[in-house]
């Protein structure tokens, strides 16, 4: 009966769904393609009183390498530090300054080359321990300091986002990853020419004022990101591992040790390469003229000057592991497995199956949270990704434990699950809701202005925005035996690796009545009562009378960590 | 062609000749030098009235409504007068669980596995939340499948079966959620100042033990639903591809189904907060540590509230373009959030806050740095050039909240409940237009409390007391003696020994 009434429904979605064939991106998005090799998406959304507008230059952590690794982040940082009229009461005086102090900072780096030096031989903590510190170098810094203060006094702090806000504008902000960086913000309808003055202006004549305290900004925000959260720390070694000797083998917000050492001169050498126009893509969502912000585009961003070197290509590319990757951590969080595959590119032939196979094992439908949360208990949430970037892929699985449970249980569920896709598929229920999911995202993903204008810079910064509409039909004609296929061409053992946290031991919430029981019997309980949540309620009163017929002969130990074991399953029944 | 494109690859040449030499500026033609210069047709956000969108539902339950046909999408939702206020020791931790419940927990004609597999291969998203003074559920349909999920939402208020089992899985998950309370300093610094500043016996701070999630009983939910789904305090929304008459009857259908409300309790507003002073927890596998700075303060509907807004868009709420900001991150690069906020509640008093996240060594200095920023706010008028910057960035919060069928619906909703007049919006541009520097300085004058002030700091404690060796201890910065406060048992909630 239920089945039946599936399919039903299945008809009406369908039918509605054909219905709305405007929904294509094709037919909403105007291309356009500026004589210096930009491009240029322009949609009329008409309704909002704000247009939702951005660009993504097509440059991550990606296109670094060792020694200046996050300086394409510290790039989204320094993007709104203004121009030769935006940011300065005097651009002559202000250009001084910033040659000064640029000046001074390449002493204190040359000094800086003898602190590491130091510290690789044994000598101090780090290189920014302060015994290593020279006389000439607490000199520079005394320099530097009145240099900065100097800088302040001629600044208009922050004018660029000042200059925005006055005009109405809401919401600037950008994000990077690794393979590209994404500004955007929201004007009022009227004022669409002021953003092309604005974006146009940070792109044509961008000043790096502040340079060097903002990168003590990007050092709080990898604090406040990383290192201070339960296993942020943790997170970013098992990447490195996982990704070693590929480009995503570091971290977007870069390595300490890099971000402390990019120079000015290295951010503008990488800023004429990457964000050049012919390395960027421009959007604009909401109630336009199509062909007046055409004009405006020609006019504003047609200013700046192709770039003179097209971005070295992405080269590297990871080796086979030749074996599994095992990462065991202790966080200050639950037990927790993460099992991830090396897959492939995003929008790559093999990406839509894979793209269905994350959904069929993800939310309350998906096979895991069945089997992980509501069958076995063991685990709290769970989710799968088919994380397909630039270059290369991840197929991540991942269960966060209950605290009884670790992280190796957690881990060969996971397996048992992978398993039985490989050898039995999927179902054509299982494939469909997939679809219809999909299907109805076509009409969600395009609700709001901005939530349009991200989607379309997003698949830019991948691939090409014009891809959309063909990446989501081949998800539509993906087949059960094609989503077997990659669940057993990459779901493999020696393309695997193991994230495996289990809590700090001295950081363990337990339950009150434990504190009786040494660490042996706690291990005891522990193991017995991860076994004993995989039991079915009904089978749970055998378990307690085995457990009873059992205590007889067992040592005085354990017999104590028994009857603590029969109460808690008492409760259960109970409850 | 050939010829334009010479002329284009000229100019491209030219014009990267001029590109990055230090101090230039090329002026290109008819681009101004400064964007001021450009000229805009006048446009105003249009505040639509309330009353238009407004329907009575049977049984004295209200209904906004706008249609939206661009899209073959509806989004409807329900809030109830009725929250976390109403429980008592008993039933405390209902909360918990019980949003998660009503979704998941299956109905009289549906089981738990039904309502899933149904609603996912409908793609219909069905969600519910228990607040501290109000509740609501939601469903985001495909027009096509409206009837079909309004009637598997209505189940789910009027025929839940709470299935025992799920109720298991989710009491796991919110025993785990607790277990959780002092793992990250991301949560603990809010809710412990949360406690500060309204008090442990405040509803809102109320918490619940492990014991009382484990003694929920599927009782304790059905009466906790009846009395907050109830018909008589209701306030429907619905936006998207939908005719109104025919929601109207869809809707009186539902509310047919629902029991009557009861009178509700007045909402309490005891607040009672520790007394001003330095206060820390101690965390120390941190680098950085989290500030928290403020006072109580005035509620929803004060009438200096938009001078409360401007003044604090100045102070730290206005982003790279607040002092706050401006000072601790992008002056000395202390932190990468600085900033404050005014909160306004409804029912009770309100908070001001000022924040920071900073290296453990560093937090005395910017802990100077925003003290030196209230103080400086309410001794100088601001300049006439923050208070330009500021106004039009309150007024431009209009343009993301009426941007939508959906989010016009859903503040008509909100003001409804917080007692909140549609006239706040239709002159709010000219009330804030009409602030004066003066009107800000008395703002700050009257509504910044330096001698009132909490201050938290969770995180390297020993190391944070420190400061850097330049700009003076954490106490000396403060002119406060620091007093550690215990973190919590997270399953007790019984005080932790001070180590």
């Amino acid at each position: 009966m239920f089945k039946t009434l599936f399919y039903g429904v299945l008809i009406v979605l369908a039918s509605t769904l054909s219905e709305a064939g405007s929904s294509n991106m094709k037919d909403q998005v105007k291309e356009v393609v500026l004589d210096n090799g930009m491009r240029v998406l322009l949609v009329n959304k008409p309704g909002a009183p704000n247009i939702a507008a951005g660009w993504v230059a097509h440059v991550g952590s990606a296109n670094e390498r060792p020694g200046i690794t996050g300086i394409s982040h510290l790039f989204e940082h320094m993007m709104f530090k203004g121009s030769p009229v935006i940011g300065t009461k005097d651009n002559q005086l202000d250009s001084q300054i910033r040659q000064q102090l640029d000046d001074i900072r390449q002493k204190m780096f040359d000094e800086e080359k003898n602190y590491r030096d130091q510290f690789r031989h044994g000598v101090g903590k780090s290189i920014s321990d302060p015994a290593l510190e020279t006389d000439a170098m607490k000199a520079l810094k005394v320099e530097f300091e009145k240099l900065i203060k100097l800088q302040r006094e001629n600044m208009v702090k922050d004018e660029f986002a000042s200059v925005y806000t006055e005009a109405g504008a809401s919401g600037m902000n950008a994000f990077t990853n690794q393979d590209m960086t994404v500004y955007f913000i929201q004007v009022p309808k009227n004022k669409l020419e002021f953003w092309f003055w604005m974006e146009s202006e940070r792109l044509f004549q961008p000043v790096f004022r502040e340079f060097y305290s903002e990168r003590d900004v990007v050092f709080e925000e990898r604090r406040m990101r990383t290192e201070s959260t339960p296993s942020g720390v943790q997170n970013e070694v098992f990447e490195s591992l996982f990704w070693r000797g590929s480009s995503y083998a570091w971290p977007v917000v870069g390595w300490p040790s890099d971000i402390a050492a990019i120079t000015r001169e290295q951010a503008e050498n990488y800023f004429d390469v990457f964000y050049a126009p012919n390395n960027i893509t421009v959007g604009i969502v909401g109630e336009i003229d199509l062909s007046q912000a055409e004009e405006l585009a020609k006019k504003y961003f047609g200013r700046i000057p192709a770039g003179k070197e097209l971005p070295p290509e992405v080269i590297t590319d990871r080796t086979s592991q030749s074996g599994e990757i095992f990462y065991k951590a202790e966080v200050d969080a639950p037990p927790s497995a993460s099992v991830a595959y090396h897959t492939t590119a995003f929008a790559a032939k093999d990406d839509p199956a894979l793209q269905v196979l994350a959904s069929v094992l993800s939310g309350k439908t998906g096979r895991l949270y069945k089997r992980l949360v509501l069958k076995d208990k063991v685990a709290t949430s769970t989710y799968a990704s088919a994380d397909g970037r630039k270059y290369d892929g991840m197929f991540e699985i991942v269960a966060n434990g209950s605290s009884e449970t670790d992280a190796e249980t957690l881990r060969e569920i996971i397996l048992e699950e992978v398993e039985k896709i490989k050898v039995d598929g999927i179902t054509a229920t299982e494939l469909q809701r997939v679809k219809n999911n999909l299907s109805a995202s076509k009409f969600r993903r395009v609700r709001e202005n901005f939530q349009f204008l991200i989607q379309l810079l997003y698949f830019d910064g991948l691939r090409n925005w014009n891809i959309m509409d063909d990446y989501f039909e081949n998800i539509l004609n993906v087949t059960e035996a094609q989503v077997q296929q990659v669940a057993k061409d990459y779901l493999t053992a020696d393309n695997r690796g193991n994230k495996l946290y289990s809590r700090k031991k001295d950081a363990t919430p337990e339950d009150p009545e434990l504190s009786k029981f040494d660490d042996q019997q706690k291990q005891m309980i522990k193991q017995m009562m991860t076994r004993v949540k995989t039991v079915p309620v009904d089978k749970i009163n055998t378990v307690i009378t085995q457990l009873q017929s059992a205590m007889g002969q067992a040592p005085e130990k354990a017999k104590n960590a028994m009857l603590y074991i029969i109460k808690k399953l008492q409760l259960k029944v109970s409850q | 062609m050939k010829i334009k494109l010479i002329i284009s690859v000229l100019s491209v040449a030219v014009l990267a000749g001029c590109a990055n030499i230090p101090g230039s500026i090329t002026k290109s033609a008819n681009i101004p030098a400064r964007p001021e210069a450009l000229k805009f047709q006048p446009f105003h956000v249009t505040i639509p009235v309330d009353e238009k969108s407004l329907r009575q539902l049977d049984g004295g339950n209200l209904l906004y409504i706008q249609e939206d046909h661009s899209l073959p999408l509806v989004q409807i939702g329900v809030t109830s007068k009725a929250g976390w206020y109403l429980t008592n020791d008993e039933n405390l931790a209902v909360p918990y669980v019980l949003s998660s419940l009503l979704r998941d927990g299956g109905t009289r004609s549906m089981t738990p596995e039904q309502v899933d597999e149904k609603l996912a291969f409908i793609s219909t998203n069905i969600s519910f939340e228990i607040e501290d003074v109000s509740s609501g559920g939601y469903i985001d349909t495909l027009t096509s499948n409206l009837d079909e999920s309004l009637n598997i939402f209505t189940q789910m208020l009027t025929e839940s079966s709470f299935d025992k089992e799920r109720l298991e899985v989710q009491k796991n998950k919110a025993l785990e959620r607790i277990k959780r309370r002092n793992d990250d300093t991301r949560t603990i610094e809010p809710r412990v100042w949360d406690r500060m500043i309204r008090g442990e016996n405040f509803f809102t701070e109320s918490m619940a033990t492990a014991e009382q999630i484990k003694n929920i009983s599927p009782e304790m939910l059905h009466q906790f639903t009846r009395q907050v789904f109830a018909s008589g305090h209701l306030i429907f929304t619905v936006s998207g591809d939908v005719d109104t008459d025919s929601m109207v009857s869809k809707l009186n259908q539902l509310i047919a189904k629902l029991p009557t409300a009861s009178k509700l309790p007045a909402i309490p507003d005891d607040i009672s907060p520790i007394a001003p002073g330095l206060y820390g927890i101690k965390k120390d596998d941190v680098t950085q540590s989290r500030v928290s700075i403020g006072h109580p303060s005035v509620r929803l509907g004060s009438e200096d509230e938009l001078a409360i807004k401007v003044m604090n868009y100045i102070l730290g709420g206005g982003g790279f373009t607040s002092r706050i900001t401006s000072r601790v991150r992008s002056d000395e690069g202390l932190a990468y959030s600085a900033g404050s906020y005014f909160s306004t509640p409804a029912f009770y008093d309100g908070q001001m806050r000022a924040y920071y996240q900073s290296k453990n060594g560093s937090v005395a200095y910017a802990l100077k740095l925003v003290l030196d920023e209230i103080n400086r706010i309410r001794q100088e008028p601001v300049t006439e050039k923050e208070l330009d910057i500021a106004k039009q960035g309150v007024i431009s919060s209009l343009g993301n909240i009426f941007s939508s069928a959906e989010n016009n619906v859903k503040r008509f909703a909100s003001d409804k409940l917080n007692h909140r007049d549609n006239q706040y919006w239709q002159t709010y541009e000219a009330k804030v237009n009409a602030l004066t520097s003066d009107d800000i300085l008395a703002a700050a004058k009257k509504y910044l409390k330096p001698e009132e002030l909490r201050i938290l700091v969770v995180g390297a404690l020993d190391e944070v007391a420190k400061g850097d060796g330049t700009h003076g201890t954490l106490e000396e910065v403060a002119g406060l003696k620091l007093k550690r406060l215990p973190l919590r048992d997270p399953l007790t909630l019984k005080n932790l020994p001070l180590d």
